[in-house]
């Protein structure tokens, strides 16, 4: 059986990697790098395992392998571990019997590893119940690590730098009002858990008790469609599928609606009118989604609309106007009761568990780039002396880099992207990402939102930020808006979060903006007026619909723990054993560079 | 059985010619008499006078920020909802050693390693060497940037990436802006539920567009040629269609010629 098995995995194995490469090969320059948002969404986001597609044998067990792996090459796995690896390995999977994840699951005994034990010179730091002015001894805790980090540079000083100096952290959360900066000078250190506690090191800052009042609440529960789109295809390449059912030819696109609205499971349709050419054998029909996804697709002749909630409201408010002055905190990110909380979004998802294409925008009309220059110097260095060889194509024989120009989104306003090499010698306004003369750093200067966002323009857009693909999905770019012109939103900040870059970005959302606050765990905070705003999800609410918060934070450090010294005066032999680590703020408007290219 | 395996490897090994730098062994079948198999299926495409790429920029930024330092340990720890980067290695360090962490929920990388050099002279060493990144697992990261991975590498040398397991993320599990001196070894490691969100190049993916010059490969000569890096005995799925594949030697990772 165990040899049949293997047979059968080796032959799946070559078919795949057999087609894999004839992908490959069958493309004019580089395969799947012109992929559409369609074939991108029905490549990552339908069942790519359908029935025929792959042997259910092998696909079940490379998944049962790869669980048994995960116990060979990490004995010391946790139970919650382990399963959370096997809920993972059951993602997709086909109709697979649990026998053998159960059987992995149950034998599976986590492998002891011992934590280091404490040195002779060891400070303890107790938050909740320590105090600074105490000794630092077990039953006399500190109770901050700056404290802890003061005394070990005393003990260092007095008992030989290199003498090993323990701080211990009890259980609890420790807050940590700046980063602890370690310099060479606190070599010798450990950060380490009290034997058998977990202490937390978090670098968001709780807020005071939070009073809610309501303000907006309705309790209704009528459900709240967005526009008929025409000419926009919510189903492309998926109907029929499970998630979007093909109910059948209509007589009009009102009937498909009527169906859909009638039914409680239906959160979307789209039509196929006569006047579609594309649609062949799909005139008439009427397919619904039962997913909450509206991946759009451009189509003459079809109309959609989706469901974009329960019109229901249960937005409550907290005022934080009474924090000392200067005390209000920026606030695009925020913990409650312990999980992210989700700035204000449109379109809605929760970032720590959908993926794309759920909470996208499929089509954006984006303004071209602004002119300029590519750089303002280069600097090309032929390294064939030293080893290289030219392979032929007339590139990647220099070390080649732009300075300023297009590169000044950079912090250090170098890039390989805006190089003499493969930048263009003048800017070329007519040229997109995908001619590949035309290779250098452009983004958007800003988008035109009346065919996607119904709600702009934003009465505050101080926070509001534009998220959003690069084309292919090479990386994501995040803009700030610095104005509206009507419909437009005019980009002053971001897109330097990518390399080569591109006249026109791919889906994307809006978050940051009050008017977007209109679902479960959404917040907005309003840093003039002092107030928050938040839609409790049900764990975060009480019976009568008002949020249940025990603890809000606001993450607020970028560097919980920074180690810095030289290669002549190096911070040397500093621990961190068995703490979690967490609370640190979003960082993505931060300045970047540019690696290597 | 051991038969089939050796066929399989010869046949495919041929498209693995054009990627010296990084040198892929992962086309293997191995069986144990316990009954335990590891399985790893990657191939290399040969992108010649391929112009196309992708990359990213990144901040210097993290949880852990570590720059100038020598014997750093972090192990046993959880790095949870933090909404940029855990740990960053940040020029001069050898021998940080990130050992049976777990990352989740994070905001982008769960580790980079990011050195520095004078233009393309590396030879001051001024990088992130000599780290040991074993036992970890990572999981759900890349919320915020999706151009990230459980380990992020530019500028960076004679690293060791051992028996870590990474799953659900939106791109690849382990990325190599560049191969810089070389001499890194990915091996034993289990990845799967990659490139989820971008189906854009693969679980093991590497660029290398830019040449530096080390001397990592003899130990005294300077060069613009480094050592090997190996990726070799890992578990891969590629189970979200990346175009890739399983180990993508991208760009100039696959167009030198080898020596």
């Amino acid at each position: 059986m165990f040899i049949k098995k293997f047979i059968s995995i080796l032959s799946i194995l070559c078919i795949y990697c057999t087609v894999d490469i004839a992908d490959a090969t069958g493309a004019i320059n580089y395969p799947g790098r012109s992929r559409s948002s369609a074939e991108l969404i029905e490549l990552i986001s339908s069942p790519r395992n359908k029935a025929g597609t792959f042997d259910p044998l092998f696909d079940c067990a490379w998944r049962d392998y790869a669980l048994q792996y995960s116990t060979q090459i990490q004995p010391w796995l946790s139970s919650q571990q382990l399963a959370a690896i096997n809920d993972a390995l059951s993602i997709e999977s086909l109709n697979c019997s649990n026998k053998e994840q159960q059987r992995i699951l149950t034998h599976h005994k986590p492998a002891l590893i011992s934590a280091p034990l404490p040195t002779d010179l060891s400070i303890y730091v107790d938050y909740i119940n320590g105090n600074d002015a105490n000794s630092g001894s077990l039953s006399d805790p500190l109770k901050t690590i700056f404290a802890a980090v003061q005394v070990a540079r005393v003990q260092h000083g007095s008992s030989g730098s290199t003498v090993p100096v323990s701080i211990i952290l009890r259980s609890g959360t420790h807050v940590l009002n700046s980063t602890i900066e370690l310099t060479p000078q606190d070599s010798f250190t450990s950060f380490q858990a009290y034997p058998g506690e977990s202490p937390i090191v978090t670098g968001a800052q709780p807020l005071p008790k939070l009073v809610w009042t309501p303000f907006n609440v309705t309790n209704s529960t009528k459900p709240s469609w967005g526009p008929v789109v025409n000419d926009t295809n919510a189903v492309f390449g998926e109907c029929p599928s499970a998630d979007v059912p093909d109910k059948g030819v209509m007589s009009s696109w009102e009937a498909c609606q009527s169906s859909c609205q009638a039914d409680k499971t239906c959160t979307a349709w789209t039509y196929h009118t006569p006047l579609c050419t594309g649609c062949s054998g799909f005139i008439g029909h009427c397919c619904w989604r039962l997913d909450g996804n509206f991946p759009t697709t451009s189509q003459v002749g079809v109309v959609s609309q989706q469901l974009i909630g329960s019109s229901n409201k249960n937005i409550w408010v907290a005022d934080l106007s009474s924090l000392p002055p200067g005390s209000q905190p920026s606030m695009t990110a925020l913990r409650i009761n312990g999980h992210r909380a989700t700035l204000a979004r449109f379109p809605n998802a929760n970032p720590e568990y959908d993926i794309f294409p759920k909470g996208y925008i499929m089509n954006a009309d984006w303004l071209p780039p602004v002119p300029g220059p590519v750089w303002n110097e280069t600097l090309t260095v032929d390294l064939r002396p030293l080893g290289l060889a030219d392979m032929g194509s007339g590139v990647y024989i220099n070390y080649t880099v732009g300075i300023g120009g297009n590169a000044a989104r950079y912090a250090n306003s170098r890039s390989f992207w805006a190089s003499r090499d493969f930048g263009p010698q003048a800017y070329q306004p007519t040229a997109t990402c995908d001619r590949w003369n035309e290779m250098h750093l452009r983004s958007p200067s800003g988008l035109d939102t009346s065919t996607s966002l119904a709600n702009a323009p934003y009465a505050n857009i101080s926070q509001l930020v534009v998220r959003t693909w690069r084309e292919y999905h090479w990386f994501s770019w995040m803009f700030t808006v610095g104005e509206q012109k009507g419909s437009q939103f005019i980009f002053n900040g971001g897109g330097h979060q990518g390399g080569e870059g591109c006249d026109v970005a791919a889906e994307y959302y809006v978050q940051g903006v009050f008017e977007e606050l209109d679902a479960v765990n959404e917040f907005f905070y309003d840093s003039a007026a002092g107030k928050l705003y938040f839609f409790p999800n049900i764990t975060d609410q009480n019976p009568d619909g008002s949020p249940n918060v025990g603890i809000a934070e606001v993450p607020t450090l970028a560097v919980l723990f920074n180690l810095y010294g030289s290669e002549e005066f190096p911070v040397t032999n500093v621990t961190f054993n068995g703490l979690t680590i967490t609370g640190g703020r979003p960082t993505f408007l931060d300045p970047h560079d540019q690696p290597s290219g | 059985v051991s038969f089939l395996c050796c066929t399989f490897i010869f046949v495919s090994i041929s498209t693995l010619t054009h990627c010296p730098f990084f040198r892929s062994l992962s086309l293997s079948l191995s069986l144990s008499l316990s009954h335990s198999l590891t399985l790893s299926l990657s191939h290399s495409l040969t992108h010649f006078h391929s112009n196309v790429r992708g990359d990213w920029a990144l901040e210097r930024l993290g949880a852990v920020l570590i720059e100038g330092a020598t014997n750093i340990e972090i192990s046993d720890c959880h790095f949870t909802r933090i909404d940029g980067n855990a740990i960053f290695l940040s020029g001069y360090s050898r021998g940080v050693q990130i050992l049976r962490n777990e990352f989740s929920l994070l905001g982008n990388n769960a580790i980079a390693s990011w050195g520095k050099s004078v233009d393309y002279d590396g030879t001051g060493g001024q990088q992130p060497r000599r780290g040991l990144i074993y036992g970890n697992i990572a999981h759900d990261i890349g919320l915020e940037q999706k151009q990230s991975s459980f380990y992020f590498t530019a500028q960076s040398c004679e690293n060791t990436l051992v028996g870590n397991i990474v799953y659900n993320i939106p791109r690849a599990a382990i990325n190599f802006e560049d191969n810089f001196g070389g001499a890194t070894l990915v091996q034993d490691n289990l990845l799967f539920n990659t490139c989820r969100e971008s189906s854009d190049h693969s679980s093991i993916n590497s660029w290398s567009r830019m040449p530096y010059v080390t001397m990592v490969r003899d130990g005294i000569t300077p060069s613009a040629i480094p050592a090997y890096t190996n990726f070799t005995r890992n578990f891969i799925v590629n189970n979200y269609a990346a175009d890739g594949g399983c180990v993508d030697t991208d760009d100039v990772s696959s167009l030198l010629p080898s020596f």
